[in-house]
């Protein structure tokens, strides 16, 4: 049920796809795609998870309609004791890729895969003996340039592993000893990383200083109406202040780090009810392929459009609502700014101003009332309702309006979006060497 | 095998199938030692078996060796993986597919009963666009992948294409969309057939011969023909795809003929002629099909007062050819004899419709085409199939003839057993909505509920087994719910069974769990299954995890428990240092989302240490009056355990001798002391804490307790 044009190609693969990733390549005419399966049926229980190198094939449809359709060939496989609870790549600067995962018992694989033919070339692993992490690994994080990798789990452990040509190394960078569990991670630059996890609490880490996190962001902001578990943060290289998190209840907020008691409600928890409170928000991802819809008046505090799934099988593209700041300001002349929402914190600031228009939603922070007027709730762009979740997806960095996902239903799906013009790419993610 | 029918066709109700399997000998390799003592079978998901082999129990647990030998071991086992026709996965990837039509058909359904305008006809027509479209859709899904052609150009002896594996679940489906759902072109049933036939006649039997496997064998002897119409072969396979009516196949294969080459060295003007007038009546043979489509040879007519005119005409000129003076004079004696041959059955010859088919459906097919092409009604089928039948006897079983069978007799009875015997519980759950259709007497049969099931009637019985077979495996479990949510009587219950035993190891796991379970507003199965993941999550050393989702189930009764190990496990670890550790559970406290039971006071506790800090840094005189509300507070709070009621009072000492003013009413500071003498009272019954506090700890408090009574007592004179 795409729309907009949109094309999904869903390719059956008998096992369950927990996890899918884009490999980036190096010519245009390979693609690779990793995908985490797992098959319950399998005859032994350590055949039952791999980590499989697919490379994606257009080939011409069988009906003569001009559309291309995507096949995935197998290139290789690599097979894991456990099942796979993340998946993460990157490119190295060794000319291969690196692949890394980490299990549902605790361990965790590097593989480095040759962009050329997408065979796995070395592995590096720390196992599954309880050191690095008692059970599950939730989530990791792959460094840009693949050298180093940050692990956290549901025992409350958080770890960087840094991967060299031939060892992996790890340290512990905090233990909790299980009074918090994390289940989210992402970097947010070489240095600092956040995660996520209970309450939807978001803490913000830099392992150079000692001790734990440097900042958490409350739980309890939705004034205890609502709560829930972090599944995904993404943080976009250019934004390193503000973490763009999904999580349970329909919930997609950005945590600005600059307004830390104050996040910024996408859908959920009070927000705007775009998914239904029952939904879980796997995943967020920044989607550079989407252009903002007011582009030429976008500030710098506007958010920009994030891609997320969910278990109703919800892939849409969600963008901040657009507020106008009706302000009568003092020379008497009334005026409406197109703003953000950290913006328009900024602005509350000043006292001169008040309400001018009688189309209005107030909401009420710690010290004045602040009424805004919501002029254009953006809808949802939603790509895909599918009837099964989706557990997980890619944008293909190469190719923004590409994007792979996992479906529940044992395929993954390919979605390709008609290719836009070429001012999308300014919103692209930046290429590695940038930061 | 004692208790086995000597007879089973006589008086069993269902058919037991003579050839049924040996019993299967599977070696299971247990690896535990002589002797085993005792073994344990049980089902586990699916068709796994699970069997457990013991050793007696050692009568000397400390004798020498012991720890080599093992007490026993389970092993799993599984069991056939069905009948090779389809295998699992592609099974699941229909059961996938299968469910968003099933949803839109229920849904339509469900919409309309809350209508009720059951009558009217326009909801007559509607249905059977919802129905179609629902049959057409599984029909899609049913397709196995086409591979493109290899080759562009077509090669002139490939004259049957090769079936890929076609599924005899999709046969089957469409035989039971042909006769129960196109109730519209049930005039034009016999070219339905016709094309039915086509697709599927390799399914027709397993073990005889038929048509198409005729052509195949015909196609590879092909390339040894040098002369192709010297060959009696080859105009038998002429004749017996021209008797089902393949005529495409008939063209191909009568474009192979020698009167079609260039380099001809006789002269074979008669023969040329006849051929090409025998091949250009069979090209336009008139036909009944809705769609006049390019693809089909022959004249198609849409409607039937045409056709009759135009196959009247057509066999007229069919007749003036046989009797034509020409044949004399055609000197090839096989082409001679082949070509009458097809004109007669084009006239319907019985003898050589007989002759030319080899299965008795083909015999019905060559029927309908050529003898009875106006025939209408179930009944003058059934009774042309049976007199085909009898022509040619069949000694095999085939359930996908079983299934026709039960058609063309309008026993919806014997449809579902077919269904149910060959295609197993997917095709019945799902094959009951066309049966259903098909007639009123069927569904009042499907949807009438009878005593004997307990009240349910036999679609929602199918839909429960299918259920089932769905909920057996870990990766469709998921599905079941859509099915049993459709079933009124008992499918509610089911569902909370499936979703409680769920296994609810890993957090993506439990909520999908717990999707399921809220948007069927089972609240109760959603707060056992928070509460059993809860305690497992405690269980395991995830303190956090399990006190979440104990709060979210507002489980007062664990939560209580589970604080008392909660404080003794922090002890005095809670002083100002290494509060940071406990900071994402104390947060998590104060959620007003579910209950936090006895674990509120924690989060008390660190609003009153953050204050105490604040008093500390010599901050505020409002800090330190909160702080002295809050510690009062937190003193008469029942929840308060009691081995922190010395440390709390010990840390506002500070508190309490403020030297502004007092802080503490004597009523407030009456009860901390009485507090404190509990507390030495306390001290002599077993069992009792004692907080790691310095010695003089107490005898300080006291101090400054009673120096704020003291105080009190002057303010408040």
């Amino acid at each position: 049920m795409a729309e907009y044009g949109d094309i999904l190609h869903r390719l059956p693969q008998s096992k369950s796809v927990d996890a899918v990733r884009w490999l980036s390549s190096v010519s245009a005419f390979d693609r690779f795609v990793a995908s985490a399966v797992h098959d319950p049926d399998a005859a032994l229980p350590a055949a039952a998870s791999a980590i499989e190198i697919h490379s994606l094939i257009l080939a011409p449809s069988a009906d003569s309609s001009s559309r291309e359709h995507p096949c995935l060939h197998l290139r290789s496989s690599w097979p894991s004791s456990s099942r796979i609870s993340a998946l993460r790549s990157s490119p190295t600067p060794y000319k291969h890729l690196a692949v890394a995962a980490s299990t549902l018992s605790g361990s965790l694989h590097v593989l480095f895969v040759d962009p050329v033919d997408g065979s796995i070339e070395s592995e590096l692993s720390i196992p599954n003996d309880r050191s690095l992490h008692a059970g599950v690994v939730s989530a990791i994080d792959l460094l840009e340039g693949g050298r180093e990798c940050v692990t956290v789990g549901e025992d409350g452990r958080v770890n960087l592993a840094s991967i060299g040509e031939s060892r992996m190394d790890y340290r512990r960078v905090y233990d909790s000893r299980g009074l918090a569990s994390y289940t989210a991670v992402r970097w947010a630059s070489p240095v600092e990383f956040a995660t996520g996890g209970l309450g939807f609490g978001v803490q913000w880490w830099d392992p150079r200083k000692p001790g734990g996190f440097v900042s958490q962001f409350t739980s309890n902001w939705a004034q205890g109406k609502t709560t829930g578990i972090v599944h995904s943060i993404d943080i976009h290289p250019s934004r390193k202040h503000i973490c763009m998190v999904g999580g349970s209840a329909g919930t997609v907020f950005a945590w600005d780090l600059r307004y830390p008691q104050q996040p910024i409600l996408l859908s959920g928890a009070g927000g705007p009810e775009l998914l239904s409170d029952i939904d879980e928000v796997w995943q967020v991802q920044y989607d550079s392929h989407t252009l903002s819809s007011s582009v030429n008046s976008a500030t710098s505090a506007k958010l920009l459009p994030v891609m997320m799934c969910s278990e109703e099988g919800i892939l849409a593209v969600l963008e901040q609502e657009c507020y106008i700041l009706a302000a009568n300001l003092p020379h008497g002349y009334r005026l409406g700014y197109a703003l953000g929402a950290s913006q328009m914190i900024e602005a509350m600031g000043s006292d001169d101003f008040s309400l001018g228009l009688d189309d209005y939603e107030s909401r009420t922070t710690s010290h004045t009332p602040v009424y805004l007027l919501r002029v254009t709730g953006e809808e949802p762009k939603r790509l895909l309702q599918e009837y099964c979740a989706i557990n997980s997806f890619d944008i293909d960095p190469q190719n923004p309006s590409d994007v792979v996902c996992a479906l529940e239903w044992e395929a993954v799906g390919i979605l390709m979006r008609p290719k836009a013009g070429n001012y999308a790419s300014s919103f692209g993610r930046l290429p590695p060497s940038f930061h | 095998m004692p208790g086995r029918l000597s007879d089973p066709g006589a008086d069993t109700i269902v058919p037991i199938s003579l050839e049924s399997r040996q019993p299967v000998v599977l070696s299971l390799r247990h690896g535990v030692s002589a002797p085993v003592f005792r073994v344990y079978i049980s089902w586990s998901r699916g068709s796994l078996l699970h069997v457990a082999c013991l050793r007696p129990p050692s009568l000397e647990p400390d004798g020498a060796g012991d720890d080599e030998e093992e007490g026993g071991k389970v092993v799993e086992v599984r069991l056939g993986t069905g009948d090779g026709g389809i295998s699992e996965a592609q099974m699941r990837r229909i059961a996938y597919g299968s469910v968003p039509p099933f949803v839109e058909l229920q849904s339509w359904k469900n919409s309309l009963a809350s209508l009720s305008m059951m009558s009217s006809s326009s909801f007559r027509t509607e249905k059977w666009q919802y129905i179609l479209e629902y049959s057409r859709k599984v029909n899609e899904l049913l397709k196995t992948h086409q591979i493109p052609p290899d080759n562009v150009i077509e090669d002139p002896r490939i004259i049957v294409k090769l079936l890929k594996e076609t599924s005899s679940l999709r046969a089957a489906w469409e035989l039971m969309e042909i006769f129960f759902i196109d109730k519209q072109s049930l005039s034009w049933l016999p070219e339905r057939l016709v094309d039915w036939l086509e697709e599927y006649d390799s399914l027709v039997t397993r073990t005889d011969l038929t048509v198409y496997s005729k052509l195949v064998a015909m196609q590879k002897k092909l390339v040894d023909f040098k002369v192709i119409e010297d060959n009696p072969d080859y105009w038998e396979a002429v004749s017996s795809a021209l008797a089902v009516g393949w005529l495409d196949t008939v063209a191909k294969l009568l474009r192979l003929h020698g009167s079609y080459q260039l380099d001809q060295l006789d002269d074979r003007e008669t023969e040329n002629g006849l051929v090409e007038a025998v091949a250009v009546l069979i090209l336009t043979m008139p036909r009944l099909c809705p769609d006049l489509s390019s693809e089909k040879i022959g004249q198609c007519y849409d409607t039937k007062p045409d056709f009759i005119k135009a196959w009247e005409k057509w066999r007229g000129q069919v007749s003036k050819l046989e009797r034509s003076a020409y044949w004399v004079q055609c000197s090839h004696h096989q082409t001679r004899e082949g070509l009458q041959k097809l004109l007669k059955i084009l006239l319907g010859n019985i003898s050589n419709l007989t002759s030319a088919t080899c299965h008795w459906m083909e015999l019905l097919i060559s029927h309908l085409l050529y003898t009875r092409p106006f025939i209408m009604g179930l009944e003058g089928l059934n009774n042309l199939a049976q007199k085909c039948q009898q022509l040619k006897p069949t000694a095999e079983y085939n359930g996908l003839m079983s299934l026709l069978m039960g058609i063309l007799q309008e026993s919806p009875e014997a449809v579902l057993a077919e269904c149910s015997r060959t295609y197993g519980p997917w095709m019945v759950a799902h094959g009951t909505e066309l049966l259903a259709a098909g007639s009123d007497y069927a569904d009042i049969q499907l949807h009438e509920e009878r005593y004997n099931l307990g009240s349910i009637s036999i679609e929602e019985l199918h839909w429960l087994v299918y259920a089932q077979v769905l909920s057996s495996h870990p990766l469709t479990w998921q599905i079941a719910s859509t099915y049993l949510a459709q079933c009124p009587k008992q499918g509610l219950g089911l569902l909370e069974f499936l979703l409680y035993k769920q296994p609810l190891q890993h957090h993506q796991g439990i909520f999908k769990n717990l999707d399921l379970s809220r948007s069927y507003d089972l609240d109760n199965i959603s707060a056992s299954i928070m509460k059993i993941a809860g305690m497992h999550h405690w269980k395991h050393g995830r303190k956090g995890f399990g006190i979440y989702w104990l709060q979210l189930a507002r489980d007062e009764v664990r939560l209580n428990r589970i604080a008392q190990q909660l404080f003794e496990f922090i002890g005095r670890s809670l002083s100002d240092d290494s509060f940071q550790q406990w900071e994402g559970l104390i947060e998590l406290l104060g959620t007003r989302v579910g209950s936090s039971g006895g674990l509120e006071f924690l989060h008390k506790y660190r609003d009153l240490k953050r204050l105490l800090k604040q008093v500390e840094d010599g901050r505020a005189v409002n800090a330190a009056r909160l702080a002295a509300e809050s510690l009062v507070q937190l003193m008469k709070s029942p929840s308060t355990p009691q081995q922190f009621w010395l440390p709390l009072l010990y840390d506002s000492v500070s508190l309490l001798n403020w030297k502004a003013q007092p802080l503490l009413r004597v009523s407030e500071t009456n009860l901390l002391l009485n507090k404190l003498q509990d507390l030495s009272m306390a001290k002599m019954c077993p069992g009792f804490v004692d907080s790691n506090l310095p010695s003089h700890a107490l005898s300080s408090v006291r101090l400054a307790l009673a120096k704020n009574l003291g105080r009190a007592i002057l303010e408040e004179c």
